[in-house]
């Protein structure tokens, strides 16, 4: 996507050319080869910039891990809270826990994708927005006390989380998928 | 009722029967390179009393398939996590050894330990033989309460295909576990079982009522603890561990939701 920009911009920047057509005939020999191997820099540099499937897939798994650690020790006992009708315990963890998530998503929607799954991406990113925003809407809702609102909020977070998973099944996340066990 | 009405409550119900079809038929997936699993199920009935236990009757149901259409790699080893927060009560249920089992075809298997039924499901496998081109299977399953060796609950899960006759058991110890799984049920498929370990989809489902003592007793209960002010509760429900021959493990896991009554 994005990624293929930087390739081109350097394509524009070698044009050395008219220089070398000045210098005589070894010059002119030259330019040809020169090209070929700006070419082949640029290619090495586009496939370089351009991560794969695996590449990506890696490096969001490094940004989702210590999130996901994180969320679960903040969430740890919500579900204990809720049933013992601390409300305002639970919103303070659910709080935490959506501040965790934005973070996350921020951090891996800043992740260079790989071309030919950047559709598929854009729809996920979509349905981790929405995501943020049942959590945002969960931890409201328990704040006001407004449990049925909360359990809700709570039902469509988790039919979400199941679609965002169904849309990136085939790039096998562990960390960055979607697991409602994850949420205490 | 009015024409309108009665118009928006079949096309809800169409909605409704839609969205419940395409849960049943997929589930919550997971995928490794080319192999995707599957699992689904939930407790029925769904609404149950908020602090005491009712009898309850659990679906499960599973799927292996692979993305580009190749032959299903063999399954090694199957884990099912129960995390519903139920009982499962054998006092004065029969007990299936587990020998009954061997080499009987289904009403065989009914008539040797018919009292220890608590399921039954169905099955569908690819057989690969040598030389041959793969074919489907379709068998049924019985499940029936057994004990191990060490005295241990278990439940003896019996496969019976009518065409080609053919029948195995897999046997699945239970134990319980701390933390939110808190049921383990564990089977290793061993070699000896030939080319059936290459399972396409099964369904089963778990329930059994009978009397001990006087009473009216079910081998699987459960309640649904929520707080006064909600009318719903939601639980990772359960978690399946497939490890494949060739080392790869998957493990999808269903969340599904109680209603208080």
């Amino acid at each position: 996507m994005t990624l293929s920009w930087p390739g081109r911009r350097r394509l524009g920047s070698t044009r050395t050319l008219p220089e070398m057509r000045l210098k005589g005939r070894i010059a002119t020999a030259t330019p040809p080869l020169a090209v070929l191997f700006a070419l082949t820099l640029i290619c090495q540099v586009a496939v370089a910039e351009t991560p794969t499937r695996a590449v990506y897939v890696a490096q969001l798994e490094t940004i989702c891990r210590p999130d996901v650690l994180a969320t679960q020790r903040t969430m740890k006992g919500v579900r204990d809270d809720v049933r013992a009708e601390r409300d305002g315990v639970a919103a303070g963890k659910f709080a935490r826990g959506a501040a965790i998530f934005a973070g996350t998503v921020d951090g891996i929607s800043a992740v260079g994708r790989p071309p030919a799954d950047s559709a598929r991406l854009k729809k996920w990113f979509g349905y981790l927005r929405l995501q943020e925003k049942y959590l945002g809407e969960i931890t409201a809702h328990l704040r006001a006390g407004k449990s049925i609102k909360a359990q809700r909020a709570t039902a469509r977070f988790i039919h979400n989380g199941n679609l965002a998973n169904n849309v990136v099944l085939a790039f096998g996340f562990n960390y960055c998928s979607f697991r409602f066990s994850r949420f205490g | 009722m009015k024409p309108a009405t009665a118009i928006r409550l079949a096309i809800a119900l169409l909605a409704a029967a839609a969205v419940l079809g395409a849960t049943l038929a997929h589930g919550e997936r997971a995928q490794k390179e080319n192999l995707i699993v599957s699992l689904s199920g939930g407790i029925s009935p769904r609404k149950l009393p908020r602090d005491r236990p009712a009898p309850v009757a659990v679906h499960l149901a599973g799927g292996i398939r692979t993305s580009d259409g190749s032959p299903l790699p063999r399954v090694n080893w199957i884990k099912l996590e129960l995390a519903w927060r139920g009982r499962l009560f054998t006092h004065g249920l029969a007990v299936c050894p587990r020998g009954r089992l061997q080499s009987v075809d289904g009403p065989d298997a009914i008539e040797a330990c018919g009292a220890a039924q608590v399921g039954r499901g169905k099955l569908f496998a690819k057989i690969f033989v040598p030389g041959q081109a793969p074919f489907g299977i379709h068998a049924q399953l019985r499940a029936f309460n057994g004990r191990t060796k060490a005295g241990r609950p278990a439940v003896w899960v019996h496969a019976y295909s009518t065409n080609p006759p053919v029948s195995f058991v897999l046997p699945f110890t239970v134990r319980r576990q701390p933390g939110t799984f808190r049921t383990v049920l564990v089977t290793t498929i061993r070699r000896s079982v030939g080319p059936w370990p290459h399972v396409a989809n099964f369904q089963v489902t778990i329930s059994r009522e009978f009397t001990y003592r006087g009473k009216k007793r079910s081998y699987l209960t459960a309640s649904c603890p929520v707080p006064r002010n909600y009318t719903a509760g939601f639980l990772s429900f359960a978690r399946a561990n497939y490890t494949f021959a060739d080392g790869r493990q998957l493990r999808p896991q269903v969340v599904r939701s109680c209603r208080a009554r």
